[in-house]
């Protein structure tokens, strides 16, 4: 790296007051962290540690967006929060997401996803549009005989 | 959840959103389940720290302080109670200091660790301020990044860099600018940019607003 791409790569990226997120899992797992500690589940500093070691262990990526790794960074601290509290361990959260993922990929689009569908698929989904979906008879001699002369 | 008939679309299936989304919905079903969190909650939540919660709240305890003596000496004293006062207070908010810029000194605050910022007077913290770069050189170089902030002191005046952290977070006082004698607080409180409550910033002179 040249002297001008260390300027550049170090530069602070300026803003003028933007959206606080950008996008919604960002609110969420901001939401979720605010929620718990409200509850009293945890010390303020109990966070700060955890995402401070985060933040320094798994710094931005080259042509992260900042809210994008900060954001990730928040999520990995609150996973380990959430296991050193003993609400739920890595291999339990890991598993729940997969199990979202599973419930996504059996969902119809256009329907909501449930977590119950991660190992059941909707049962009605999606019939197969091979044939008509109602036939009303006909009732006139004319097309009775067309359809099946006599 | 009761499987119902849908609508006859082509798509077999919903495409899963990013795996970092995957995560965070894991997170909240786990703790909706043992009943740590309100799900119906954290939409008010979000919409507080998006729109209701900003640095206006911090310009208001700014103009005050400008306005009233007797509350500026308060804020300096104990700013967690005067901005109390106000009605702000809350996460993040637990436990303020107020610094004060004055002709010979200057104040600009950083969370050097994380992003410490004090929400109920700020809102959420400016991109730029959890970016690894403001973090880092606000310590060792704090001339240099005001002046790419656009604010270029003069040698002859002590810059102050404070490391906010989760036991106090700061706020600063900026100095008021000229020819804004007789002004009202409300008047006064469109001088105060949220990087003036940071120190990235001056509060705007007279005429910006007149």
């Amino acid at each position: 790296m040249n002297d001008i791409d260390a300027m550049t790569a170090a530069r602070v990226p300026l803003d003028e007051e933007g959206p606080v997120f950008d996008a919604p899992w960002q609110a969420n797992v901001f939401a979720l962290t605010v929620q718990l500690f409200k509850s009293g589940a945890f010390d303020w500093s109990q966070w700060v540690q955890v995402i401070g070691e985060e933040i320094k262990a798994a710094p931005a990526r080259p042509g992260e967006r900042v809210n994008d790794a900060y954001y990730r960074q928040w999520t990995s601290a609150f996973e380990r929060l959430i296991a050193q509290l003993g609400i739920a361990d890595g291999p339990t959260l890991s598993r729940r997401a997969e199990q979202w993922r599973q419930a996504y990929l059996h969902t119809p689009h256009g329907v909501a996803v449930a977590l119950g569908n991660a190992d059941c698929p909707p049962a009605h989904g999606h019939p197969r549009r091979h044939g008509a979906v109602a036939i009303s008879p006909a009732t006139t001699r004319d097309i009775a005989q067309a359809i099946d002369p006599v | 959840m009761k499987h119902t008939p849908t609508d006859y679309h082509d798509h077999e299936h919903t495409e899963p959103p990013s795996d970092i989304e995957l995560r965070v919905k894991a997170l909240e079903s786990i703790l909706q389940e043992k009943q740590l969190i309100d799900p119906a909650a954290l939409d008010a939540l979000i919409d507080i720290y998006e729109h209701k919660v900003g640095p206006r709240n911090g310009a208001q305890v700014v103009a005050k302080a400008w306005s009233d003596p007797q509350y500026k000496q308060r804020l300096l004293q104990d700013a967690t109670a005067a901005i109390a006062e106000l009605g702000f207070g809350g996460v993040q908010g637990e436990d303020m200091l107020v610094v004060e810029n004055t002709a010979a000194v200057h104040n600009v605050v950083v969370c050097t660790l994380c992003s410490c910022y004090p929400w109920p007077t700020l809102g959420l913290p400016p991109i730029w301020y959890k970016s690894a770069p403001y973090r880092s050189r606000i310590v060792i170089e704090p001339r240099s990044v005001l002046a790419e902030f656009g604010v270029t002191l003069a040698p002859s005046k002590e810059v102050r860099v404070w490391d906010s952290n989760a036991e106090l977070r700061y706020l600063v006082l900026p100095e008021r600018p000229v020819d804004t004698e007789g002004w009202s607080e409300a008047q006064l409180m469109k001088l105060v940019t949220r990087n003036a409550m940071i120190g990235t910033g001056l509060a705007l002179p007279a005429g910006d607003i007149r």
